[in-house]
């Protein structure tokens, strides 16, 4: 039986939030900064105010004062005396149409006074770089500390960095490199929208594209100051997030223009809006340096990252050493110094997507093994064989995992992986790559269970459906348990008023958190009073840790004379326990894994000099259909999950490896390495010729 | 201006700002299976048939189809139930916002090339951009819908 | 705005010499530059309902005809140019994507003289003539003459390109290579286009050698083409070919490659498609 919502997604009756519309709805669009960081002179609306159909403009001084953020609350709903980044919403249009409103807030003149810029973590955090926030240390939920760098938002660390030199002064073997990542996009296809009607201080109701309903609610209400649970947040299919729609997103910002007008007001991005001024990727610069006994062993590591965030960090993930970009998850390293450097500069702000930190770090751990193996003279596979943490080992941030599958799962995909032929003339070339994620369910969740009389079931669940097929899982799960036919079990996605919460889609958990809500509910439902319907939920705070391997095999061929690499097959040994959809589960380590390809060779959001130069998906490409190679999948079963549904994670296991399994195969067909992503023809052709 | 059509096989006709792009005057009147997506012409979420031939309705002015043929997803999958039975029967998509897109472009390969083998579907079908699925499933969709003809 | 739907080609001339008006051929590019304001036309003249500017024929036995509304499309599918011109077919079908090729035109793809573009460099290397109408009368202009400069051509603001004739030539050997080593739905990072003929003794009567995505126009590598002629194509021979094909580009820095390689490729994409030429 297919997905709950396939007929309705494949017959376009499906409904986003861009399809709605509401009586005497008024339409926003917003005046953006064309400076990198500059003091706001003036604002002149009065050309906006008389273009047709405007009904109002606002400026930062109509609005809330309050900033709004997840963990760093240091964003404006409108600039406020100066613009920090190109793009930077600087005044709001309200008008009767889309296109009123977009084309009075193109004649909005802002006079602005240039300030000096940064546009790099090294550049910020120069002696004397121009402050880009007055008093960063005074945001709520500030990270930095007065007296730190002050672009700095927050440097975390883990261990020892004497300790660590001094063993990496020691070892045999010792690999040191740079490694970089561009700025890239989530590329959701959805462009971000909301409508916000505010009736009154006691009622307030959003539609918005966002997989986090619950949070939402609590960023707005502290924002714009009214009760978030006064606030209601509908239940709206997604189209697509990978990360990128956790945020508010304009949320409080429409709210506030529906309070000032009267009016619902809707607002949906361009999708040039999405790709400049939402909450991308961080562009990352890690430096590594890994050291090995004459064994091949590693003794001692060193990861050093800086990640760009962009003019605002309300939106960044606030992850601890040694997670995020400077994990070293899967092997055994006795003696680890790490440090993440999460900076401001004057570009966009980034945020989450898929696997946060973890594309840029693996991409720099997964290269720096294989060269640590050419160093020693071993194979790389060899030298991770040597390396892989086993069941009972801690990990390098003392955690232990139920178990580790590390060896097996790459066994598993070295006995799969079958050469598959170059063109004529082309170089051929195999890498591997090893990612590993541990998931806690947490479960934050509730449902309602209704029975009907004709013996069928409705089910209430406030999680969106962001694309993944949760909705499909969880009547699954319930059908498995409750004895239901799937047929007779209907999915029902409700709003923020009817349920008591969920934690948001995220961390790879979703269907864990849906495991421990339906034993919940099953226990319920058998104690039940007879034909009455039932609430439950679950909220831990705590869970139990387990991990899940994702070895990958990329097999690439490479034309000497231009450089231009083709991916020919990508292989991915996953590691699993009790798989509830396997459509469902293919497809995410088909589509992670996709994500990664774009990642590694095709996707870059051009930055320089403060713009974002690929603002249009011309210049920014995602893998179409023929971009992507043939995906092998290798399941190792047999792997303990998570409760009595034993259940894993898979969302975000495909895509972090897939950079360095390229840029080592590249590395064996061509003796190149490419330390920078995106891994283009280019870099291939110019680093061949230079070892010519 | 007053832009008239065949839509869905039925007379149809709007008011609306003679820069209209059709994308607008179809989602304007309820016509909202069909998404704009990157708004130039590249995603290919908001494809629609024009004279048996598939068109970006994000980048296709609203005059130009006046006195024309136009089909969008709820009419084709109405019209053709076999081509919402593959996408459905294969799980050619995920948060389902490029569907539409993918599923109107089905069809007009189903035009064009009906025997396509697979690579003439990704390659047809590569001008239909999905962020969530890696394509294969969808492209199975295509298959299945090829062989229903 | 207004909207005109000429029919014939003497009304459409008399509809764009309104002011600020434009011409819509398959109207995307048109449609992209009014999205994003960077036009505000009083009026638009639809091209589509003009018969004398679309149709494929034989003008006579040495000459086809395109029609300037003929879609990318329509050249793909046309049994006329699949059999005397089969590179314009190949090069139509690479160009975007399905969408693209239904609406775009030939007349749209040389008009606004976009170096990017993959029928001009195909139509330059043919030596195509571009047939351009005035209310002050017909010329011909060559294509070698009609792309004057960035986003710029020969066609005056009160003139339609009508059509554009394609010598047939017996034996001619053709082909068109379009790199694009990042995503294959995207402009080329050079468009190569080669049409020659050989003598019977193997040396090479004629050829022409076009270049796109390395200028500001596409152009002929007229010196490259020179080398050629006369000549047995040889490796060495082969090899000065590309080297002054990439001597004569021009190209930019961007997303699809630096200056330095763009000129490189042209290099060795000249000298693979002559190879493939001369394979036959």
């Amino acid at each position: 039986m297919s997905r709950v919502d396939a007929a309705l997604k494949a017959s376009g009756q499906s409904r986003y939030v861009a399809d709605f519309a509401l009586p005497d709805m008024a339409h926003a669009a917003v005046a953006r900064s064309a400076m990198a960081h500059a003091r706001i002179v003036s604002i002149d609306t009065r050309a906006a105010l008389a273009s047709p159909g405007v009904i109002a403009v606002f400026t930062a001084q109509d609005v809330s004062p309050i900033p709004y953020g997840r963990a760093l609350i240091d964003t404006p709903l409108l600039a406020r005396d100066k613009v920090r980044f190109v793009g930077e919403r600087v005044a709001a249009v309200v008008a009767a149409t889309r296109q009123q409103a977009e084309h009075a807030a193109a004649m909005v003149e802002i006079d602005y006074e240039p300030l000096d810029a940064v546009f790099t973590p090294s550049e910020a955090l120069a002696p004397g770089a121009p402050a880009i926030h007055e008093q960063p240390w005074a945001y709520k939920g500030a990270g930095a500390k007065q007296g730190d760098p002050i672009n700095l938002i927050h440097r975390a660390t883990h261990g020892s960095k004497e300790e660590v030199d001094a063993a990496l002064a020691a070892a045999a073997f010792v690999v040191e490199h740079h490694y970089a990542t561009q700025g890239v996009h989530q590329g959701y296809l959805e462009p971000q929208a909301c409508i916000a009607h505010f009736i009154s201080e006691d009622e307030v109701q959003i539609w918005l594209t966002t997989k986090a309903p619950y949070r939402v609610r609590e960023m707005v209400g502290t924002c714009v100051e009214i009760d978030p649970k006064k606030i209601e947040l509908q239940s709206i299919t997604l189209g697509g997030d990978f990360g990128g729609k956790g945020s508010p997103q304009d949320a409080p910002l429409c709210t506030e223009l529906s309070r000032k007008t009267g009016r619902p007001v809707k607002m949906t991005l361009r999708y040039s809006e999405d790709l400049t001024a939402t909450n991308p990727r961080h562009p990352a610069e890690i430096d590594l340096r890994i050291g090995a006994d004459k064994e091949g062993r590693i003794v001692a590591a060193s990861m050093v990252a800086h990640l760009n965030a962009g003019a605002y960090g309300a939106f960044t993930p606030n992850v601890p050493a040694p997670h995020g970009a400077v994990e070293i998850p899967s092997y055994r390293v006795p003696l680890l110094y790490s440090e993440a450097n999460r900076v401001y500069t004057n570009t966009v702000p980034r945020g989450n997507m898929r696997a946060p930190g973890a594309p840029q770090g693996i991409f720099a751990l997964e290269s720096a093994m294989d060269e640590l193996a050419l160093v020693i003279g071993i194979e790389p596979a060899e030298l991770r064989r040597r390396n892989l943490l086993v069941t009972g080992e801690a990990d390098a941030s003392h955690v232990h995992w139920i178990e580790h599958r590390g060896l097996e799962t790459l066994e598993a995909a070295l006995a799969a992986v079958e050469p598959v032929a170059a063109p004529p003339g082309w170089l051929y070339g195999r890498g591997i790559a090893i990612y590993s994620r541990s998931t806690t369910s947490m479960a934050s969740t509730s449902l309602r269970l209704t029975p009907y009389d004709d013996g069928c079931l409705r089910v209430e669940t406030p999680l969106i459906e962001t694309g993944t097929g949760s909705h499909t899982v969880l009547r699954q799960m319930l059908s498995d348990q409750l004895g239901f036919a799937t047929t007779k079990i209907e999915i029902v996605g409700v709003s923020t008023n009817d349920l008591p919460r969920d934690a948001g889609a995220g961390a790879s958990r979703v269907t864990a958190g849906l495991a421990a809500v339906v034993d919940v509910a099953a226990k319920a439902w058998m104690n039940r009073a007879r034909d009455e319907a039932i609430v439950v939920e679950v909220n831990e705070d705590s869970g139990v840790d387990v991990g899940s391997y994702t070895v990958q095999v990329a097999q690439v061929a490479v034309d000497p004379g231009t450089g231009q690499m083709r991916l020919l097959e990508l292989l991915n040994a996953v590691d699993v326990a009790k798989i509830i959809n396997p459509l469902a589960f293919q497809m995410q380590i088909d589509g992670g894994a996709t994500m990664g390809v774009g990642f590694a060779t095709l996707e870059d959001l051009d930055e320089a000099d403060g713009q974002v130069w690929a603002a249009n998906m011309g210049e920014y490409k995602l893998p179409s259909a023929r971009d992507v190679p043939v995906y092998k999948t290798v399941k190792v079963p047999g792997a303990i999950g998570l409760g009595t549904a034993n259940v894993k994670n898979i969302g975000e296991s495909t895509t972090p490896p897939v950079a360095a399994a390229i840029a080592n195969a590249v590395f064996d067909a061509t003796r190149c390495r490419i330390r920078d992503l995106p891994i283009t023809a280019e870099k291939i052709y110019q680093a061949m010729k230079g070892q010519q | 201006m007053n832009v008239t059509m065949t839509l869905n096989g039925r007379p149809f006709s709007a008011e609306t700002p003679s820069e209209s792009l059709l994308v607008d005057v179809l989602r304007l009147n309820g016509f909202t299976g069909t998404k704009e997506g990157c708004g130039v012409g590249v995603c290919g979420a908001c494809t629609v048939l024009v004279n048996d031939v598939p068109v970006a309705s994000c980048i296709y002015l609203a005059a130009l189809a006046e006195g024309q043929d136009v089909w969008t997803v709820e009419g084709l999958t109405a019209k053709d139930s076999a081509l919402l039975d593959a996408f459905v029967e294969k799980e050619g998509m995920q948060c389902g916002i490029c569907t539409p897109g993918q599923v109107v472009s089905a069809y007009a390969l189903g035009i064009e090339n009906p025997k396509a083998n697979e690579e003439e579907i990704r390659e047809f079908m590569a001008g239909n951009l999905c962020r969530c699925t890696g394509y294969v499933t969808i492209t199975e969709s295509v298959r299945t819908y090829l062989a229903s003809k | 705005m207004l909207i005109s739907t000429p029919t014939t080609i003497g009304d459409a001339l008399v509809e764009i010499s309104n002011e600020n008006t434009l011409a819509v051929g398959g109207g995307t590019s048109i449609a992209l530059m009014l999205k994003n304001r960077l036009i505000e036309p009083d009026r638009l003249v639809l091209l589509n309902q003009v018969p004398a500017l679309s149709g494929i024929e034989e003008r006579d036995a040495q000459t086809v005809r395109i029609g300037a509304t003929t879609t990318l499309l329509q050249l793909m599918h046309s049994p006329l140019i699949n059999s005397a011109l089969p590179v314009l077919s190949f090069a139509a079908s690479r160009v975007g994507n399905p969408r693209v090729r239904s609406v775009a035109t030939v007349g749209g793809a040389i008009i606004h003289g976009d170096p990017r573009q993959d029928i001009p460099p195909v139509l330059l290397s043919l030596g195509a003539t571009a047939h351009i109408a005035g209310r002050a009368g017909e010329r011909d202009v060559p294509l070698a003459e009609f792309f004057i400069g960035f986003m710029e051509s020969a066609a005056g603001e009160d003139e339609l390109v009508t059509e554009v004739t394609v010598p047939k030539i017996a034996g001619q050997r053709t082909h068109y290579t379009r790199f694009t080593p990042g995503s294959d739905d995207d402009y080329p990072t050079v468009g190569i286009a080669v049409a020659m003929t050989l003598a019977d003794d193997g040396s090479v009567k004629d050829a022409r050698i076009a270049l796109g995505g390395v200028d500001s126009t596409a152009f002929l590598a007229t010196e490259a083409a020179s080398l050629l002629i006369g000549n047995r194509p040889t490796d060495e021979l082969i090899a000065a070919v590309g080297e002054s094909a990439a001597k004569s580009a021009n190209p930019s820095d961007d997303q699809r490659g630096s200056e330095r390689y763009k000129r490189a490729m042209v290099d060795v994409w000249t000298r693979r498609t002559l190879a493939i030429c001369l394979k036959g």
